[in-house]
């Protein structure tokens, strides 16, 4: 493990040396290459652990969902089975290659394909084949669901797409799977969801969400006053850590924030409930569950906003004093992205809670705008090829570490070459 | 429930917003307030806050999940009032500066409640 502490108030933050990573400016071609893309599939998604999500979503027996993944051309079915296993196949029939299910999520105990009825158990067994007589030498056993490698790692699901993983999911995550254990997260069987597919490079949007450093600038009003302050006026992060290709920055709050006095509806909604944070969905409770965990907010600041933390590739867990929430960064194309923003709420029950709840939505679908807003503009920018490269600030430290290890993985031989 | 009465006594007032603010859900909310213009905004968002702290009041001990009829559309107008006031209180204009619209960024899952 890398472990980088800066002292934001200092002249200068040093990250990105204690990181190890040098600081030269970065190539702008890994965001508009095809070639690039190409290879970014093959040897990253294509060989990477790749997280879909919480376990709690498929919580019953028979409850499953179906994930796309634009940049395999698959989908996968992802199922609790009846003894409570996890598992995932591509979906696609053993037949004649139809998609077997064609709901998004649900809870089914079998699954029929629409086209000759086929039925699949849902781990994956062929238990139905209307006149298998009149196959040839016909041998149903072997003619399953293609499983998909499935792993679960402290409630969060992962898939591999190589029929037989090089390294399984533990080595992969390494030192940060061993340090993240054991941290509760509230509320994870409910969610909400934003999504969108925008016309830039999966990596634009996910380093739209990995530094601080713009926030005074694209959010001056909904959030610019929380995350920035007197003595710390460009939100530079309070720490930023490093395991194998994964990454972590703890990131400052202005401790002092209220809301302003012409912020009417936000002082009424959140006058009647406790929270560490305005941004918070959660209860002082929850706020408590994560300061007690040493790898939150690793430097116990007091100063603490929320802890970005990047797992390689495409897939990043946010942890804040109000909760926990998701973005998933899935490449559909080289200059096309489908994102995910998933949020951890509890239900609201009373009207307090509940228009608390609604204003902290509300307040996210700006956030949010905010940022993937920028995010065409800039790949439009990138596409012009008016520049070759683009200078990176300590504080986008994440944003090197990502280039730095998708290099790696393009150029490796082997996934443990990668990771080495 | 009849159409000039579909809030509960005491909130005649908002009559004339129920029919565009009142909405299901939460995307709904925040599409009504992505779509309206300042003046449109400042109307409701001055009509509802004045009478925002009583509304809150009569509904106090409700169970969110049980609502409907008049108190739920009250709810629903107290809910809009937060979408409102992303113009009102924080850009000062109906949308946020610099961002697309229209725009394809969705809440596509709601909470679960009123949602």
């Amino acid at each position: 493990m890398n472990d980088q502490v800066a002292d934001f108030r200092a002249d200068r933050t040093n990250l990105t040396a204690l990181a190890g990573l040098d600081t030269a400016p970065v190539s702008l071609e890994p965001y508009r290459s095809q070639d690039w893309f190409d290879a970014e599939v093959r040897q990253v998604f294509k060989r990477a652990w790749l997280c879909l999500g919480r376990e709690e979503r498929i919580a019953a027996p028979g409850d499953y969902f179906v994930q796309t993944l634009e940049f395999a051309r698959a989908e996968v079915l992802v199922t609790r089975t009846k003894d409570g296993r996890i598992r995932a196949f591509h979906n696609v029939c053993s037949h004649r290659s139809n998609k077997v299910v064609l709901e998004r999520e649900g809870n089914a105990s079998r699954f029929m394909c629409r086209y000759h009825n086929w039925t699949y158990r849902n781990d994956g067994e062929l238990v139905g084949v209307p006149d298998q007589k009149n196959f040839f030498d016909f041998d149903r056993k072997s003619c399953g669901l293609t499983p998909v490698a499935c792993d679960i790692w402290e409630g969060w699901i992962f898939i591999n797409l190589q029929r037989e993983p090089e390294v399984p999911l533990a080595e992969f995550l390494g030192a940060f799977g061993e340090i993240y254990r054991g941290i509760p997260y509230p509320n994870a069987d409910r969610s909400i969801l934003f999504e969108s597919r925008l016309k830039a490079n999966w990596k634009v949007i996910a380093d739209a969400f990995a530094e601080t450093y713009h926030i005074p600038a694209i959010h001056p009003e909904t959030i610019g006053a929380t995350f920035a302050s007197n003595e710390n006026p460009f939100a530079r992060p309070i720490s930023a850590q490093t395991w194998g290709p994964h990454r972590s920055v703890s990131t400052y709050g202005n401790p002092e924030y209220a809301p302003p006095p012409g912020s009417q509806v936000e002082r009424l909604f959140y006058s009647n409930i406790a929270t560490g944070n305005v941004l918070s969905a959660a209860s002082l409770d929850d706020t408590e569950v994560f300061r007690r965990h040493p790898a939150i907010n690793p430097t116990k600041s007091a100063s603490w906003a929320v802890d970005v933390t990047w797992l390689f590739p495409n897939f990043q867990i946010d942890v804040s004093p109000g909760g926990f929430w998701t973005h998933h960064f899935w490449p559909v194309s080289q200059d096309e992205t489908r994102w995910e923003a998933r949020f951890y709420i509890p239900d609201a029950t009373d009207v307090w809670s509940r228009l608390q709840q609604e204003h902290y939505i509300a307040r996210l679908g700006e956030i949010l705008l905010e940022d993937v807003g920028n995010t065409e503009r800039t790949q439009e920018g990138i596409a012009s090829g008016a520049k070759d490269t683009m200078p990176l600030q300590d504080g986008e430290v994440m944003i090197r570490h990502s280039l730095h290890n998708l290099h790696k993985w393009i150029e490796a031989g082997t996934v443990a070459e990668a990771l080495a | 429930m009849t159409a000039d009465r579909s809030l509960p006594a005491g909130f005649e007032a908002l009559e004339p917003h129920v029919a565009y603010w009142a909405a299901a859900s939460a995307q709904q909310r925040r599409a009504a307030r992505e779509a309206a213009s300042m003046e449109e905004i400042e109307a409701f968002y001055t009509a509802m806050l004045a009478l925002a702290p009583e509304a809150i009041r009569s509904l106090e001990g409700r169970d969110m999940r049980d609502l409907e009829g008049a108190p739920l559309r009250l709810m629903q107008l107290l809910l809009a009032l937060a979408h409102v006031s992303m113009a009102t209180e924080l850009h000062r204009q109906p949308r946020a500066p610099f961002t697309p619209y229209p725009h394809e960024v969705r809440l596509v899952e709601g909470p679960r409640i009123l949602g």
